[in-house]
């Protein structure tokens, strides 16, 4: 393995994103699990939909595509199944998994596809200047929720469980050291990981800021993540039961089970076993 | 010698397999043979169902005449009422005990095997060839009551019918296929390697010869949740180097348009089997029109190079799908290939020749590049930019649905009109080229000439009456060359179309092309031979 630095998957653009944006942290913190696992860089694909954070794979100098909205899951599932060598990453925002493309991840989770799936999850749409999103909290305004969003919030560590996630992680861009140790344990399970990164926008959401989530996140520790239903009961801490409480960050659940790919790949392999065994 | 047969009944109820075996059987005696089936949206139900089979000893491409046919199997009262008026002559439960035998020897359920064994007496075909595929079909103690209902039958009919043919072996045996299957036996030959598409009626049966026969040659076939995920796969799998496609109609066509135009815009080659049915909406699922030309000529918002390639008749669609993708990695754009219920669930023995396939995959960036300097959107004469895939390299580069420069970096967060100037008209360019390689019309001279598209050629194959024909293959780029001529020659231009408002006609008028009249047809039966006659 050839010894990387965080630097080696830096391009000689800068991220046009606003300064102190979360995205930032969560650049710093993939380049970071990239070096640390050492993966050369034509052999990663790093693939997103569209909002702010989906422009993140052109700040990575690695493969990627930055396709259309909602839909990067998807595309990245074409690219594992066409190469399951390649390691295929997939970044966005919430409106973008969790709003207009949220069956995608049900279905990719359930099919346990070998791939690291990480959400900038800000709370509001940054990129269209401010509206409501999927995991806006009840009552917070935005452009769209002028008297208080009405609405209840999409769980998404909770969600990822139910679909049949084989591994589900919350992390924050304020504290990177997590965030990468995350990201570089994620890439290196075999099937469907989410990382649901706690993101704030510095822009849009006065709300959901750095301070607010200090103030509210704690590390998981003595939790067992081989316990589904434990997990299952710390997902529910917030936004479910508690949207203002404490917010546990870090793995909430880790299982292995057959991927997707895999499964695909050895099958295709047993045909050749079979062709080349009757041609003989 | 032809011959036309109608096997009609109640959906569910064996009709189509009746149909197989029978077009297996005369296929294996070395007849032409083309299956056609008019059903409804019904698993078991519809009294009026029916399987149309055309019977030759020489080629032939379509199932034809529609008001008149030679046989008629009637295995119901309703379907007897419905179609008896066109039939020359007819089995049913009027002319033979087809019930009775069947319980007596079988169960009741087996009324389409005595059927059979009338057929075969009428017909003259030797009634163990028929056996031959029951036994195919069916296994163990079904298989035999099936034999037996098959022989008592025959020699009920050879003693109370009249026999109307003495049909033989007339020469080897032809391989019969549908469509659908050609097509995806088509996609294999060409190289594709993986394939994605959610079911819907007309284009399912690709996918299930896919699915059963696509991973012995290294095929990945998927039946993701939704169309948009179909087509955002195969651009994923295209993006990793690999042929790949989807298959829809156009409900499901309609959920991957902001995709196909990502494809043109990322400049990565994927192919949609796009098989028209009777639209909008649910329309009417499983019966044949050729409505969504003009979706497949503007299939997505703003521009980009994209083609449509529509096969004719069945044999022709290994090569018409080998080219799409050919196309497709050569020019690094979306191709349609445009077929219909028609085209994708009839039957027909076809002649194939695995010599014909050549893989071009265009330019690809081969070995390590320098990537300070690869440019995979490097502004080219012919639009074309070597394409690198993921694992080469040096070669990174991000794909884009944002404009972008050469490197692929987007430019959107800035004003940068000259970039967009020149990567836009890069793009577009490639349509110019593309149209060198699109073939033209067959075409026969005629004082009338009838011009077609697609399936609908097949019924004018069939009708050879003293009118020339255009049978247009690629329709866009529409292809260049002296046809023009032909149609300002000619007398009277038809366009011959399955769809109300005549969208070829449109489109060829809009090219300034000659166009006198348009036949069109629209209510979910195929164009069939008589019908040509009386509107030509």
């Amino acid at each position: 393995m050839k010894l990387k630095k965080p630097a080696d998957y830096t391009v000689n653009r800068p991220p046009i994103w606003c300064p102190g944006c979360g995205d930032y942290g969560i650049l710093e913190a993939l380049r970071r699990a990239l070096a640390e696992l050492g993966l050369p860089n034509e052999e990663v694909v790093v693939v997103s939909g569209i909002g702010c954070s989906s422009q993140l794979p052109h700040f990575m100098k690695t493969y990627g595509i930055h396709g259309i909205h909602g839909r990067a899951i998807p595309l990245a599932a074409g690219v594992k199944l066409a190469n399951p060598k390649l390691t295929v990453i997939v970044v966005g925002g919430d409106g973008d998994g969790y709003g207009i493309g949220l069956n995608h991840m049900i279905h990719a989770a359930r099919r346990n596809i070998d791939l690291t799936y990480i959400v900038s999850n800000n709370q509001v749409y940054g990129l269209t200047t401010g509206q409501m999103s999927p995991t806006t909290l009840r009552g917070a305004t935005t452009k769209t929720t002028p008297e208080g969003s009405i609405e209840d919030p999409v769980n998404p560590i909770a969600l990822a469980l139910a679909a049949g996630a084989t591994f589900v992680a919350r992390g924050f861009s304020g504290d990177v050291p997590h965030l990468a140790a995350l990201i570089k344990e994620a890439i290196s399970h075999r099937g469907f990981a989410l990382i649901d990164v706690l993101s704030p926008c510095v822009t849009f959401n006065k709300i959901n800021t750095y301070d607010w989530f200090r103030g509210r996140i704690y590390r998981l520790e003595g939790h067992s993540p081989s316990d589904y239903l434990e997990a299952y009961k710390k997902a529910l801490e917030w936004p479910t039961l508690d949207p203002v409480g404490k917010i546990p960050i870090g793995l909430f659940y880790k299982v292995e089970r057959p991927t997707y790919d895999g499964e695909v790949w050895n099958r295709l392999q047993r045909w050749v076993n079979t062709m080349s065994s009757d041609s003989t | 010698m032809e011959l036309t047969i109608r096997i009609a009944g109640a959906q569910g109820e064996g009709i189509e397999t009746t149909g197989r075996m029978l077009a297996t059987t005369f296929s294996k005696l070395g007849y032409h043979v083309f299956g056609f089936r008019q059903y409804a949206s019904i698993i078991k139900g519809n009294p009026t169902m029916f399987f149309q089979l055309h019977i030759s000893d020489r080629k032939i491409y379509s199932h034809g005449p529609w008001k008149k046919y030679d046989l008629l199997i009637a295995l119901n009262k309703e379907s007897l009422a419905a179609y008896e008026g066109g039939a020359r002559h007819v089995i049913s439960e009027r002319e033979i005990p087809l019930a009775d035998i069947a319980a007596k020897y079988g169960s009741r359920i087996m009324k389409n095997t005595a059927a059979l064994g009338a057929l075969s007496a009428l017909l003259g075909v030797d009634p163990r060839h028929i056996e031959a595929e029951i036994r195919r079909e069916f296994r163990d103690s079904i298989a035999e009551s099936n034999a037996e209902v098959l022989y008592k039958a025959f020699e009920y009919s050879e003693k109370n019918l009249p026999k109307v043919r003495q049909m033989a072996k007339v020469g080897e045996s032809h391989v019969l296929m549908s469509g659908a299957e050609v097509l995806a036996l088509g996609a294999v030959m060409a190289g594709m390697q993986f394939y994605a598409a959610y079911p819907m009626t007309p284009a399912s049966p690709i996918l299930h010869w896919l699915a059963e026969h696509g991973p012995k040659h290294g095929v990945v076939v998927i039946q993701p949740e939704d169309e948009i995920a179909a087509i955002n796969m195969a651009i994923g799998a295209g993006y990793a180097g690999v042929r790949a496609a989807v298959g829809t109609s156009g409900g499901g066509f309609d959920l991957m348009h902001e995709a196909f135009g990502l494809a043109g815009m990322v400049e990565v080659p994927v192919v949609v089997f796009l098989a028209q049915r009777g639209g909008p909406s649910t329309g009417v699922p499983t019966e044949t029109e050729q409505s969504d030309l003009k979706m497949a000529l503007a299939p997505a918002h703003g521009e980009f190079p994209h083609v449509v390639i529509a096969p004719r008749w069945i044999d022709e669609g290994p090569y018409a799908v080998a080219k799409a993708f050919n196309i497709a990695e050569k020019y690094q754009l979306p191709v349609i290939v445009l077929v219909d219920l028609y085209y994708t669930e009839s039957l027909a023995t076809v002649e194939f020749d695995p010599t014909r396939f050549k893989i071009e995959r265009g330019e690809l960036l081969r070995g390590p590049a320098v990537w300070e300097e690869y440019k995979r959107y490097k502004i080219t004469e012919s639009g074309v930019s070597p394409r690198s895939i993921p694992g080469t390299p040096g070669g990174m580069y991000i794909a884009t649905s944002d404009e972008h420069d050469e490197r692929g970096d987007v430019i959107t967060d800035r004003h940068l009109p000259e970039v967009r100037k020149v990567m836009h008209a890069k793009r577009m360019r490639k349509l110019e080229k593309v149209a060198e390689e699109m073939e033209p019309p067959l075409i026969s001279e005629g004082e009338v000439l009838a011009v077609a598209w697609g399936s609908t050629s097949m019924p004018l194959l069939d009708y050879r009456n003293g009118v020339g024909i255009a049978l247009f293959r690629d329709i866009y780029p529409l292809p260049g060359g002296g046809w023009v001529e032909t149609f300002n020659k000619s007398k009277e231009v038809v366009v011959v179309e399955m769809n109300y408002s005549g969208q070829f006609a449109e489109y060829l008028t809009s090219r300034g092309i000659k166009v006198s009249r348009k036949v069109s047809k629209w209510w979910g039966e195929p164009l069939s031979v008589d019908e040509l006659g009386e509107w030509l």
